[in-house]
C-alpha cells in the first residue's frame, strides 16, 4: 500500500467522521434521525440519490464488464437509469405524499393493519440485508486488492464506519456522506474519462475503431450477446434492472428527506442527470481499460473485472491517480452501506418496534434510542454474515435483492396507489408471493448450483435454469396481489381508498418535520 | 381475515371524514385532475417501457443492432444512447407537465379548505 493511498483513505474517513460530528447536533428526534427532518433541497437530495444508488458495483463492476464483454456490460447502465423514469412517473410523488419514514408507512396509509406493516418491514429487511452482505463482501475483496488490507479487518473497518455514521448522525450524516461520495465519484470518473478521450484525440469514431482491434473479442466487442446467449435470461435481467430500482427501500426512503412531492419529483430528475452522466462515462472507462490496460491484465488482477477502473487509473496517471480512484471506490462503498443500515434500522425500530409492538405509543426520545440500538443490531448481523460469506460467490445477492424489490415491493406499491379494489389480504399475499418466489427460484438456479465444484455455493445441477427469475416473479407478485384481493371475503375499504387517492394527488396532510 | 384489534388501528374513521374524502374525489375539479394525469402518465409509461425493452428484444432475436450506424459505431450503441436521451427528455416533460397539476391541486385544496379543516 502506498503512503499516498493511506493518506487519502484516512482523509475520507476524517471527512466522513467530521460530517457525522456536525450532523449529530441535528439528530435529536425521530424525524431528524429517519429523514434528516425532511429539510433537504432538490439538488441535495438528487445528489444523495445518485450517491445512494451508484454502488461500487456500478463504478468498478460496470467498467469491468464493459472492458471484458463489451456492449453486454452496458445493459446495467441503461436499465439502472431508465428505472428512474418508473420511479418518477409512478412512485415518487404518491410515496412522498402518503409516507412518513418508511415504505411500510406508505402501504399502511391505506391498510391500517399490523400484518401488512410487518410483511412490508420484512421485505425491507430482507432486501437491504442481502444487498448489504453483497456490498460488504465486495468491499472486503476490493480493499484487499487496492490497499493490501486483509478481508476481515477491511470488512470490520467499513462495518464500524457505517455504524458510526448512522447511530450518531442518522439520515443527515448518511445524506451528506452520499452527497460527498457522489461529487467525488463524478469528479474522479470525469478526470479518467477526459484522459481516455484525450488519448483518442477527442474523436469518438476513432475510439470505436480502435476498440474493435484492441480486445480478444475483436469486432464482436461492440455487439450485444457476448455474455447473454439466452434471450429470455437477458430480458429477465433487464426487467429486474428497470423495475427493481423503483422498489428498493433504501432508495425510496430518500424521498422522505424532502419537504413535498414537488421537491421529490425534482430530486429524481436531478439524480437522472448525475447518474446518466456517470453511466455515459462508464463507456469511456470500460473502453479505456480494454484498450490501455488490456484484457489479460484486467482478468489477472480480478477475474470479475473489478480492477479495470483502478488499473486504468494506474496506467494513465501512475500511483497518484490509482490512489485517488481507490479512495473514491472506498467512499462509494461507505455511502451505500450506511444508507442500507439506516433503512434496515428504520424497518426494525419504527415499523416493527414502534408501530407493531408499541402501537405507536412511543416517545421521541425512545424512538431515537431504539433506532440506534436497531442500527447496531442490523450492522452486526450483516458484518457477521459477510465474514462467513468470504469464500462464497455472493454477487448474485444484489441480483436477488433487485429481483425481490421488483417482485415483492413494486406490484404492491402500485396496487396500493392505483387500484381501487385492492385490499389488505391482497397486499399481504402480493408481498409474500413476490418474496418467496424470488428467493426460491434463485436458490434453485445456477447462481447457487453448479456441477463444477467451487463455482457456486453448492455442487450439483440447478433445477431452475435461468440466472434471473424476474420475468416470472414480477407477474407472480401481481397475481398474488390480485388473487389475494378477489378471493378474500374482506371488502375493499372505499373510503380509505378515496382518502389515499385524494392525499396522493394533492399532498393534503403530508407528514413533515413540523408536526 | 381477522385483524388484531387495538385502539390506534382499525379505529372506524369518523364517518364525516370518511365520507368527506369520498365526496371530494367525486368533485368535478378533482376528477378532471385525475383524468388529465391518467391521460399523461399511462401512455408515457407504456411508451418508455416498450422503448426500453425493444433494445434487449432486438439484441436477442435479430442482428439489426450489429449493423454500423455511423462509421464504426453500431446501432446497439446508438439505441443505448437514445435511452439516455429518453430519460432526460421524459424527466423534463414530466416536471413541466406536473407544474400544471400542482396548480390544480392547490386550487382544489383551497376550494375545500373549509371542509377539510373541520
Amino acid at each position: 500500500m502506498s503512503s499516498l493511498a493511506l493518506v487519502l483513505f484516512l482523509a475520507i474517513i476524517f471527512l466522513t467522521l467530521t460530517i457525522t460530528y456536525l450532523s449529530a447536533k441535528k439528530t435529536k428526534n425521530a424525524s431528524e434521525f429517519y429523514t434528516a427532518g425532511g429539510g433537504l433541497t432538490a439538488w441535495q437530495n438528487g445528489l444523495a440519490v445518485a450517491g445512494d444508488f451508484m454502488s461500487a458495483a456500478s463504478f468498478l463492476g460496470i467498467t469491468g464488464a464493459i472492458a471484458l464483454i463489451g456492449f453486454d456490460g452496458f445493459y446495467m447502465s441503461i436499465g439502472n437509469l431508465v428505472a428512474f423514469l418508473f420511479l418518477l412517473y409512478l412512485v415518487s410523488e404518491p410515496l412522498r405524499n402518503l409516507g412518513k419514514y418508511t415504505v411500510a408507512d406508505m402501504i399502511t396509509a391505506r391498510f391500517h393493519s399490523k400484518k401488512v406493516r410487518g410483511v412490508a418491514a420484512l421485505n425491507t429487511l430482507v432486501i437491504s440485508i442481502f444487498y448489504m452482505i453483497a456490498q460488504l463482501v465486495g468491499a472486503g475483496g476490493l480493499i484487499k486488492l487496492l490497499l493490501g488490507i486483509d478481508f476481515v479487518p477491511a470488512v470490520l473497518i467499513v462495518g464500524t464506519l457505517m455504524t458510526i455514521y448512522v447511530i450518531f448522525g442518522g439520515m443527515t450524516a448518511t445524506s451528506w456522506v452520499q452527497i460527498t461520495k457522489a461529487v467525488l465519484l463524478m469528479a474522479g470518473s470525469f478526470v479518467l474519462t477526459f484522459i481516455v478521450f484525450a488519448k483518442f484525440n477527442f474523436n469518438v469514431m476513432a475510439m470505436f475503431e480502435h476498440i474493435k482491434a484492441a480486445t480478444p473479442l475483436k469486432d464482436a466487442f461492440l455487439d450485444p450477446g457476448n455474455k447473454y446467449k439466452n434471450g429470455l435470461d437477458m430480458i429477465s435481467f433487464n426487467l429486474s434492472l428497470v423495475l427493481g430500482a423503483a422498489g428498493l427501500p433504501h432508495l425510496l426512503v430518500r424521498f422522505f428527506t424532502v419537504k413535498d412531492a414537488t421537491t421529490a419529483r425534482k430530486s429524481v430528475v436531478y439524480s437522472t442527470w448525475f447518474i446518466g452522466a456517470f453511466f455515459i462515462m462508464t463507456i469511456f472507462l470500460g473502453f479505456g481499460a480494454a484498450a490501455f490496460v488490456g484484457f489479460n491484465n484486467i482478468v489477472a488482477a480480478n477475474p470479475g473485472g473489478n480492477m479495470a477502473a483502478p488499473l486504468l487509473a494506474q496506467t494513465l496517471g501512475g500511483d497518484i491517480l490509482f490512489a485517488i480512484v481507490s479512495a473514491v471506490a472506498f467512499a462509494t462503498i461507505l455511502a451505500v452501506v450506511s444508507g442500507l443500515v439506516l433503512t434496515s434500522a428504520s424497518a426494525v425500530a419504527h415499523d416493527i418496534y414502534g408501530e407493531i409492538i408499541r402501537d405507536g405509543k412511543i416517545t421521541e426520545k425512545q424512538q431515537v434510542r431504539v433506532a440506534r440500538i436497531a442500527s447496531i443490531m442490523v450492522a452486526l448481523i450483516s458484518i457477521i454474515l459477510a465474514l462467513f460469506s468470504q469464500k462464497l460467490n455472493v454477487a448474485f445477492l444484489s441480483v436477488l435483492a433487485l429481483g425481490i424489490a421488483a417482485s415483492a415491493n413494486l406490484p404492491v406499491i402500485l396496487c396500493t396507489i392505483y387500484w381501487k379494489r385492492f385490499n389488505m389480504t391482497g397486499a399481504i399475499t402480493g408481498m409474500l408471493v413476490g418474496l418467496l418466489s424470488s428467493v426460491i427460484l434463485v436458490l434453485l438456479s445456477p447462481n447457487v448450483w453448479n456441477p463444477v465444484p467451487g463455482a457456486a455455493i453448492f455442487t450439483g445441477d440447478p433445477i431452475f435454469h435461468m440466472d434471473n427469475p424476474t420475468i416470472f416473479t414480477v407477474p407472480l407478485g401481481f397475481i398474488g396481489a390480485y388473487l389475494g384481493t378477489i378471493l378474500s371475503t374482506k371488502k375493499a375499504d372505499e373510503e380509505k381508498f378515496a382518502e389515499v387517492l385524494f392525499k396522493s394527488n394533492t399532498g393534503y396532510g403530508i407528514s413533515t418535520a413540523k408536526e | 381475515m381477522e385483524i388484531m384489534k387495538n385502539e390506534k388501528y382499525d379505529k372506524p374513521l369518523k364517518k364525516k371524514q370518511g365520507s368527506l374524502y369520498t365526496t371530494l374525489i367525486q368533485t368535478g375539479d378533482f376528477q378532471e385532475l385525475i383524468q388529465k394525469k391518467k391521460e399523461f402518465i399511462i401512455p408515457m409509461s407504456i411508451f418508455f417501457f416498450v422503448f426500453y425493452f425493444t433494445l434487449p428484444i432486438l439484441a436477442a432475436y435479430t442482428d439489426i443492432l450489429t449493423k454500423q450506424a455511423m462509421g464504426h459505431i453500431t446501432w446497439a450503441w446508438v439505441y443505448a444512447l437514445m435511452q439516455f436521451v429518453l430519460v432526460w427528455v421524459c424527466g423534463y416533460v414530466y416536471v413541466k407537465k406536473s407544474e400544471k397539476f400542482d396548480i390544480s391541486a392547490k386550487e382544489i385544496l383551497s376550494a375545500y379548505e373549509g371542509e377539510l379543516d373541520k
